[in-house]
Formats: C-alpha cells, structure tokens, sequence
C-alpha cells in the first residue's frame, strides 16, 4: 500500500503544478504558438471617401448603386435658396467580380460624363502570422464626355471625348476609429480646355476617416493638384463629411468645393474656391446589394 | 512476466482510472510509480485545434449562417476540466462579405473581443477510459464579446480508443451578451442564435 500512497503523493504535485496555470490560458499560449494572419477590414466604410475612391472594395458579388447628389453654393444667395435650387446628380452602379476586383460604371450631369473603372486590391494591411502594414488598391478609369461640343462648328474626333485616370491607393487602419490614405494620381485628357493645358495633370489625394460611433464616422478628403498645368485657374478640392451606416446603406453627407463625382470633372475642372465661400451641401446614398446565392 | 509489465505500462497510459483499477500494476514497485506517473500526466490532456463552430440566425426576414474551422480546446481527464476557445474573424460564409464585416465591426467587435470561449468542468463523472457514447452537461464560464455568463451546456462525448468526438448544439441570446440589434434589421437577426459544435480530441503530446 505504500506504493500506492507514493504515487497519489507524485500525482498531487504534479496536479498542482499544472493548476497553477488554468487551462484556458495554457490554451491561448498554445494557439499563439501558431497565430492566425489576421487582414484588416473595414478601413473606410464604402467604397467612397467622399467625392473620392477608398481603398476598398465590394467582395464577391457585392454590389453598389450609389446615387450622388451635390447642390449648388451656399453664397448663391437666397434667390437660389442657398444653392438648394440647383442640383448636380450621378447615379453609378458597382461590382465586384472577385474579392479583390470591381468594375463600375457611371453617368453625371456635369459634363453628361459617363465614367467606367476597374480596382484591384493589390495588399491588404494584415497583422500575426503575415505582417503587412499598408492596403494598396489600384483604380484606374475611362471617361467619355457625352455633352454636345461648344464650338461644334470646329473638327473634333470622337476620341477626343476620351479621359484616363489612374490612382494607387495606399491607405492604412491605424487602429479602430483612425484609417487615413494616400493617393497619388494622374489624369489624362485626350482635349484640354484650352491649347495651352498640359494633357497630363497629376495630384496627390489625403483622406482619412474617424469613427465617433460603430456606426458613425467622420470624414474628410483633400486633394492636391500640381499646379500650373492648366490656364485657368483651378482649386484643390477639399471636403469633408459624416458617414452614417445602416446595414445595407451607407448614407455620406457632406460639405464641398467641388461638384465633380468623379476624378475628371473634380480635378480639373474644380473652379470653387473655399476661401471665397464656393462650397456647397451634398450627399451620396450608397445602397449595397449582396447577388450571392444562398 | 516482463510482458505483464509492459501491458500494465501501456495501458496506464491511456488514462490515470486505468491506475487505480489494474491491480497487476500494483504488485510492482515504487520505481514503475516514477517511470509511468510523468507520461500519464501529460497523456491525460486531450486537444483539438481544427474543430467546428457554426451558428445560425433564424429571422423572418433573414437566413445568416457562419462556420469557423478554427475551434480549438483542451480537456483534462484527471479533472475533467475544459478550455474552449474560436477567434470571432475565423467565421465565414455569411450571406456577403459586407456582412461579415459588419459582424465583426459592429456586432461582436472582434478587433476588441478577439475570442468567444468556454471554459469550465464535466458535472457528470464518466470513466474516460471504457469507450461509449456520453451525454454530459459542461458548466463553466461562457465568454462572447466580453460579457462572461455562466453556463451549463449539454455535450455528446463518444469516447473510442484514442480519441474523443464531441457535438453540442445550444443557443445564446444576444441580449446576454450584451450585443444590440439596432431596430431597423431587428426582423434579419434573431435574438436567439444557434450554435453547433462539432470537433475530435486527440491525446495532447
């Protein structure tokens, strides 16, 4: 029996030994041994800062149908109901083909431009086992502008109507409520305003966004254009907002100085200056419709 | 003789009940106490790191199932005590990527609450060491989204030779967990979300 006393002895300490640490956390150091990459998500709440691109995108069969509205100055003045009177629209439709990849097609008044483009997300920011600090979406977009020609009597082609935009989208969660992005891009007209306009002009775009709620966040936007490139006289486009999500929509209401949805009409045709009181009250209504079969 | 010895070392280590009832183990001396007593301490742990949980969202208006492939868990036989745990981003499936996003955005908070666990003790007594099937009930802490509820959750074991298959279904309030449904999808989430477990233990080397 003394054996057998000797043993439940060797037992006991040895329990205790191993109680010491519960097992749950014994668990945890055991899982951390081999940690999960763990990708960020959620860095912007759409696929839109505001007039701008964000670095994400829809997912697999996800789709967008945002309907954009920007109104006309606040110092219109009262005439024009400060600037509630007037009304610039584009309705867009957006899909995503992979998880990584978007098609989208759109049509704004200003300019009658219909503009198609493609994202790809090329990194996704990713902590644990793979450590990637950055998102990086790449955007590029064709441009047709549709309106009929102010000096029609003049020989122009048809490919003349013809932009091209490409931007890298280099964004980054810094933690819950705080992702900001960069932009740096270029766009190409095939016509210019005048004779003496670059062809060219590239900008960089700063952008960030910061959660006040899980469902709310602020948002902002500035975009920076080499200057110089352009006879007349353009603006940085500049515009900030709030984003409200329930669901299915993403609702963004902001304050601008361009009325441009799009990179074409945004960049070089912004002639709305914030110094001079040319902003205006606008909204994009971002309704997500999910085509994956259950 | 020298095979009676060896018999009673391997069947020791399948469990320590086998300890106290193999008498012929008992005829030996101290010296077998301190060879075997290490090696059944550390075969007495059962884990799994590949397991399933599912859970599903009946709503009038909304179907939404999940599943993760990453539950893990111990289980100590000498006590009977157990650890469970599922990192809430491992769920997939959802009816769309925005969904799972707002899963873990808004409704379990995952970059804060990174882990739902369980973590507790068997109430019944049951000898790990005869095979079967056991309905037992586990009673522990539950954890999700940070809120901790203590639980009494009903589990199938059957208990073969090397291995130990667990099943559970039950379900967990959304309200105990303090996670809120705002109004307007109160009819595309239900209040009671059912979940299923479904994993294999295998003797922790």
């Amino acid at each position: 029996m003394h054996s057998q006393i000797f043993i439940f002895f060797i037992l006991f300490i040895f329990n205790v030994s191993l109680n010491s640490q519960s097992l749950l956390d014994e668990l945890n150091a055991e899982n951390s041994k081999q940690p999960d990459t763990i990708f960020t998500e959620a860095t912007f709440k759409s696929t839109r800062i505001i007039n701008g691109q964000s670095v994400e995108t829809l997912g697999k069969k996800g789709m967008n149908l945002i309907i954009s509205h920007r109104f006309g100055n606040i110092n219109s003045g009262g005439h024009q109901f400060y600037g509630l009177d007037q009304s610039s629209i584009r309705l867009g439709l957006e899909y995503g083909l992979t998880n990584r990849i978007d098609i989208g097609i759109g049509r704004s008044r200003e300019l009658e431009l219909v503009d198609s483009y493609i994202k790809l997300k090329l990194l996704r920011q990713s902590s644990g086992a793979l450590v990637m600090p950055v998102s990086l979406t790449w955007y590029s977009s064709m441009t047709l502008t549709a309106q009929k020609w102010v000096h029609p009597t003049l020989y122009y082609s048809f490919i003349d109507r013809f932009s091209y935009i490409h931007e890298l989208i280099v964004a980054r969660k810094f933690n819950e409520k705080l992702s900001m992005q960069l932009v740096p891009g270029l766009i190409h007209m095939n016509l210019t305003e005048t004779a003496k306009d670059k062809n060219i002009l590239p900008y960089v775009g700063f952008a960030g966004r910061y959660k006040i709620l899980n469902r709310i966040s602020l948002s902002a936007e500035y975009y920076w254009v080499y200057p110089g490139f352009t006879k007349a006289k353009i603006y940085d486009p500049f515009s900030f907002g709030v984003d409200i999500e329930t669901g299915g929509h993403v609702f963004q209401l902001h304050f601008s100085n361009s009325r441009g949805m799009n990179e074409r009409i945004m960049i070089p045709e912004n002639h709305n200056s914030w110094k001079k009181g040319d902003f205006g009250f606008g909204f994009n209504i971002i309704r997500h419709f999910n085509l994956k079969r259950n | 003789m020298v095979l009676d010895l060896i018999l009673s070392g391997i069947s020791t280590l399948k469990g320590i009940s086998c300890l106290y009832k193999n008498m012929i183990f008992m005829k030996y001396k101290l010296l077998l106490g301190f060879l075997f007593v290490p090696f059944i301490g550390s075969a007495q742990i059962f884990k799994t790191t590949q397991g399933s949980a599912k859970f599903v969202s009946d709503a009038p208006l909304e179907l939404i199932q999940a599943q993760s492939l990453k539950l893990s868990g111990l289980l100590k036989i000498s006590d009977k005590s157990f650890a469970f745990t599922v990192p809430m981003r491992s769920f997939e499936g959802f009816n769309s990527e925005l969904q799972r996003t707002h899963f873990n955005e808004n409704y379990v908070e995952s970059a804060k609450y990174p882990d739902a666990t369980f973590e507790g003790k068997i109430i019944e007594d049951i000898d790990f060491s005869v095979p079967g099937t056991y309905d037992i009930r586990g009673k522990g802490k539950f954890i999700v989204h940070g809120v901790e509820q203590v639980r009494i959750i009903k589990c199938r074991l059957i208990i073969q030779n090397d291995k130990i298959s667990l099943t559970s279904k039950f379900s967990v309030m959304l309200a105990d967990h303090n996670i809120k449904i705002p109004s307007v999808v109160s009819k595309k989430i239900t209040e009671e979300i059912v979940v299923e477990i479904n994993t294999t233990l295998i003797p922790k080397k």
